[in-house]
């Protein structure tokens, strides 16, 4: 079992540095969450490791095969999209893009994929172009799920999903790796639902890795800690705080660390709040300009 | 092989619509010179034979150039971002191409036996050679030229659009200028060459290194092929 | 390589320096177009057509002449002649049948004369006769043209 490794890959267009000097290792058989804000470098990092971009620098590999230039691995990659791009492809029709996606993927699943077209009522008569948005990103979803290739990456699945179409992506997403295990990332900023899908979750922003962190580990560790500002400083000295909230003399923390049950014990005694704080709530602190080192 | 032959057949799916399209307006072309010489008197069969072949050249070269510039915009990206093989795609652009422009170049080979066969009408001197005489030797240099220059459109054709799409509109514009420019700087041997073949083998080979050089170019190109969509 | 390629200043650096390339060429192509000697270019088809067409070729150094010629005749004859002014004959050539011939002929410095002979009818002519205007200069002689249902 090799795991894909990105060792200190970087992404520069023109002036832009999309994706800043990632060092990344990714196991086998896991739901990987990728959270950041537009813009962000979740899209670059997806492609990046589809092959459809060349690092500017850094190496991508699975165990010791580098990418680059390795035609059999890049075919164990599927990066499915919300869209297609080229006009001359939009007027083809979805069956004929089912087909042509079947004849391209090495390990595609046809009885599958039609299960998925009946199961989310997709008419693969029509052209692509004559498509709604959220069917659009089915046929994207179809793609990457019937593809069963052993890197799946899904950017953005849900762009003009109606909830009931959402669920059913899940729903099927979960079935199938229950069967079929292979690695997935899910790119993403609607954490609220999709945050019970993940089995580690990978917080980018700027084109650098936040967090990168088991989803058991983010639920314990994640916390909001709420009191008197001088009381909770002094708790809070060797903790990692990633975010500071100040109301006068009240303060909100968002904290990143392990606590003791004696440290708990501590916080009872001096009235002082605590909370886990779900994934959206620590990425929304984190992109307000929280970090991992506490500063601002 | 299998997965080659699937890749052959996703290529064409991407040009039936433009073949048909071209395939129509030539027919449609013919049939209206056909009815204007039967109409007009003091036209001829001849004049019909002399449009008939120049629509020809100009459909084919048409054909040829779309399905370059067709495989440029759709199919070399959207197979990107499929993830399909780069080297596989790669050789499969260029066999594509060699392959309609063997059959073109085949289908022009008849029509000039074809022609031969049919006296009256008066061939052109081209390259320094009369096409008339019917001289096997003549008819497949002929042919040789026409693939070859065929494939050059096509090659050049791709390669602009991907040193386009990697490095800049800059690049892409400057290459155009320096193809034309130097097209106009040899422009007195293009004249001796045309009307009177002169140093033809030199410009044969030359093209044949130009199609080598553009189709390893490509090759290294779509391996590199970056999807910035 | 692909970064320096794609750094703004070489990409601007190349447009401008290909923009120059191309504007250098258009000028000379410009003069050069000027220098292309193509005389005569005849396409005839005539019933009969009896006519001495003869000039004078001044070349100012060692060149070529290209000569493409095709015919079609019915009865009669078409001579070409080029002869140097010590009366040397450089290219002579004689059909009464219709041919193809496509000839470069070798000139050294001085002066030559050409001549179309012509007496034939139902004739087809396909006459090409480069020179580079560099190095030769056409002067006419005249020429006594006695024809009907001709088309030049």
């Amino acid at each position: 079992m090799s795991k894909w490794i990105l060792e200190g890959v970087s992404k520069i267009f023109d002036k832009t540095i999309a994706v800043n000097n990632i060092s990344l290792e990714l196991e086998e058989n896991k739901i990987y969450g990728l959270i950041g804000r537009n813009g962000a470098g979740k899209t670059t990092l997806l492609k990046l490791l589809a092959n459809q971009l060349e690092p500017t620098r850094g190496v991508i590999r699975k165990g010791k095969e580098a990418l680059k230039d390795n035609d059999s691995l890049s075919q164990e990659v599927c990066l499915a999209r919300e869209t297609i791009n080229m006009l001359g492809i939009r007027n083809l029709s979805v069956k004929k893009i089912f087909q042509i996606a079947s004849d391209v993927y090495p390990y595609w699943d046809n009885e599958y994929c039609q299960d998925l077209i009946k199961l989310f009522s997709l008419d693969i008569g029509q052209k692509h172009i004559k498509l709604s948005r959220g069917m659009q990103t089915m046929v994207g979803i179809i793609i990457g799920l019937a593809s069963r290739a052993p890197l799946t990456l899904f950017d953005e699945p849900y762009v003009g999903l109606d909830p009931v179409a959402r669920e059913l992506f899940y729903e099927s997403l979960l079935t199938d790796y229950e069967k079929n295990k292979r690695t997935i990332i899910i790119s993403s900023h609607l954490m609220s639902e999709l945050e019970n899908l993940f089995e580690r979750i990978i917080i980018i922003d700027q084109g650098s890795i936040l967090l990168n962190e088991e989803m058991e580990a983010v639920h314990e560790k994640a916390k909001v800690i709420s009191g008197d500002k001088a009381y909770v400083e002094k708790i809070l000295k060797d903790k990692k705080v990633i975010y500071r909230q100040e109301i006068g003399r009240l303060a909100n923390y968002t904290v990143f660390d392990s606590f003791t049950e004696e440290e708990l014990r501590e916080f009872k005694d001096l009235n002082i709040n605590y909370s886990s704080i779900n994934l959206q709530k620590l990425f929304i602190n984190l992109a307000k300009g929280g970090n991992f080192n506490g500063e601002e | 092989m299998e997965r080659n032959k699937n890749l052959a057949r996703v290529l064409f799916q991407f040009e039936k619509t433009s073949l048909i399209i071209i395939a129509l307006i030539f027919l449609g072309n013919v049939l209206v010179n056909l009815l204007v010489s039967i109409l007009v008197e003091s036209l001829t069969f001849s004049f019909f034979i002399t449009q008939f072949v120049s629509n020809l050249l100009l459909f084919t070269f048409i054909y040829i150039m779309s399905t370059g510039i067709n495989q440029m915009i759709n199919v070399i990206p959207f197979l990107v971002s499929l993830n399909v093989p780069r080297s596989r795609l790669a050789k499969s652009i260029t066999v594509n191409g060699l392959k309609r422009v063997s059959f073109v170049t085949v289908f022009f080979f008849l029509i000039k036996i074809i022609l031969n066969k049919a006296a009256y009408y008066s061939m052109p001197i081209i390259l320094g050679m009369d096409l008339s005489t019917g001289s096997l030797i003549e008819d497949l240099l002929l042919a040789l030229i026409v693939f070859l220059v065929l494939s050059l459109a096509y090659s050049f054709i791709i390669f602009l659009g991907l040193v386009g799409g990697k490095y800049g509109w800059e690049y892409l514009l400057g290459i155009i200028f320096i193809a034309l420019g130097t097209v106009f700087f040899l422009i007195r041997s293009l004249i001796l060459l045309f009307a009177f073949g002169w140093r033809s083998s030199v410009w044969l080979l030359l093209l044949i290194v130009l199609f080598a050089g553009l189709s390893i170019l490509n090759y290294r190109l779509i391996r590199n092929y970056e999807y910035k969509y | 390589m692909a970064r320096f390629l794609q750094m703004k200043k070489v990409k601007y650096l190349f447009l401008i320096l290909t923009t120059a390339y191309m504007a250098l060429s258009i000028n000379y192509f410009i003069h050069t177009v000027m220098t292309v000697g193509m005389d005569p270019f005849n396409n005839i088809t005539a019933a009969m057509f009896q006519a001495e067409h003869r000039f004078v070729l001044k070349a100012e150094e060692e060149t070529n002449l290209h000569l493409l010629l095709k015919t079609e005749i019915g009865q009669g004859f078409l001579e070409i002649n080029l002869m140097g002014e010590d009366g040397k004959e450089v290219f002579d050539y004689r059909t009464t049948s219709g041919d193809f011939i496509n000839e470069v002929i070798p000139v050294d410095k001085g002066s030559y004369i050409f001549t179309i002979n012509r007496d034939v009818i139902d004739y087809k002519e396909t006459l090409r006769l480069y020179f580079d205007k560099r190095y030769i200069i056409r002067q006419g002689m005249g020429e006594e043209q006695i024809s009907s249902n001709s088309n030049i």
